[in-house]
């Protein structure tokens, strides 16, 4: 699937990947957090250079993962989640996520009791707790109303000034070039680099393959 | 504001592997059981005193029957997302298995 792709997320920057569905964005973003095994090139994690990733592996490095599908554990409410976080790294941000992502009235709720937006809010306070080097987030802002497309904005902005690397995939392209400092767009197997997001909307290729000229608009 | 204590993820493991595995002894016991009424002698004690091999092939079974049921529970991503990998969480489902078999087979 993927031809000659790379990632590069950088301490304090927020990097869009996007592309159409089936190019690789998921599998990108998979190879980089542990989940997938290329057929062959590297993972650089600060001074580490990484043949064979594993996410536990990278995990304790201080990356965390977002998957597109829920990440929430079936049987455990969200303050269950939040304390099995805080046990593990420590509950100096713990306080601080849940106000941050203002779920405080969901702490008692299981995953199947939350909404979308809900879900979306109580996993990047997982994130936020955790308080992560280089966070992944596989399609944030999918299934999410545009209100909660904005506060989710404004936390990865939060994240990234607190000197953690993100990068976020997606479609929306409204809310993720909201969010980003840069924009890679990934086709046919391989990752360009278009640079901020309004250089982005200038690139004519990107702009007639995958933006649209309604985009511009 | 939390609830405590922090939830213990490996009680919570061993827990649900004791009843994987009690679920497949009953299976292992019930085909035992139809044996013995068949006429073949102490196949009840055979299948509780599994030999090494057989003990081994439950003990992987339930192990991947554990893995599986956590992920279908989102547990694998989010434990990874806390350093906890599918080795540890196989052995947390494979040792107490393992460790009950030897028991039944010293006991009978």
């Amino acid at each position: 699937m993927l031809a000659s792709a790379s990632l590069c997320v950088y301490p304090g920057s927020i990097t869009a990947l996007v592309g159409r569905n089936g190019e690789g964005k998921s599998t990108l973003l998979k190879i980089a957090a542990g989940l997938l095994r290329p057929d062959y090139g590297v993972v650089r994690f600060g001074e580490h250079r990484l043949t064979h990733t594993r996410l536990p592996d990278m995990a304790r490095r201080g990356l965390f993962f977002l998957p597109e599908h829920s990440l929430l554990c079936r049987s455990l409410t969200l303050g269950e989640h939040l304390a099995a976080i805080e046990y593990h790294f420590g509950g100096h941000d713990v306080e601080k996520a849940v106000a941050l992502l203002d779920i405080g009235s969901l702490l008692d709720r299981a995953p199947h009791q939350l909404s979308g937006g809900e879900r979306r809010r109580a996993e990047l306070a997982m994130a936020v707790a955790r308080g992560p080097t280089c966070l992944l987030a596989d399609e944030p802002f999918l299934g999410i109303v545009p209100k909660d497309a904005e506060f989710l904005t404004e936390i990865f902005k939060q994240l990234s000034r607190d000197g953690c690397a993100v990068a976020i995939t997606g479609h929306e392209v409204r809310s993720l070039f909201d969010t980003a400092d840069d924009v890679l767009w990934m086709t046919a197997g391989t990752t360009h680099a278009l640079g901020t997001p309004a250089r982005a909307r200038e690139h004519d290729q990107f702009v007639r393959e995958y933006l649209g000229f309604e985009a511009l608009r | 504001m939390l609830p405590a204590p922090a939830p213990n993820f490996a009680r919570a493991i061993v827990r649900r592997t004791a009843v994987i595995w009690l679920m497949m002894k009953l299976v292992v016991t019930g085909g035992a059981m139809a044996g013995q009424e068949a006429g073949i002698e102490h196949p009840l004690r055979a299948a509780l005193q599994l030999a090494p091999f057989a003990a081994l092939a439950l003990a992987g079974l339930v192990c991947g029957l554990v893995l599986l049921d956590a992920g279908r529970r989102n547990e694998l991503i989010f434990l990874a997302n806390m350093g906890v990998g599918r080795v540890v969480i196989g052995a947390l489902a494979a040792g107490p298995v393992l460790l009950a078999e030897v028991i039944l087979g010293a006991a009978l």
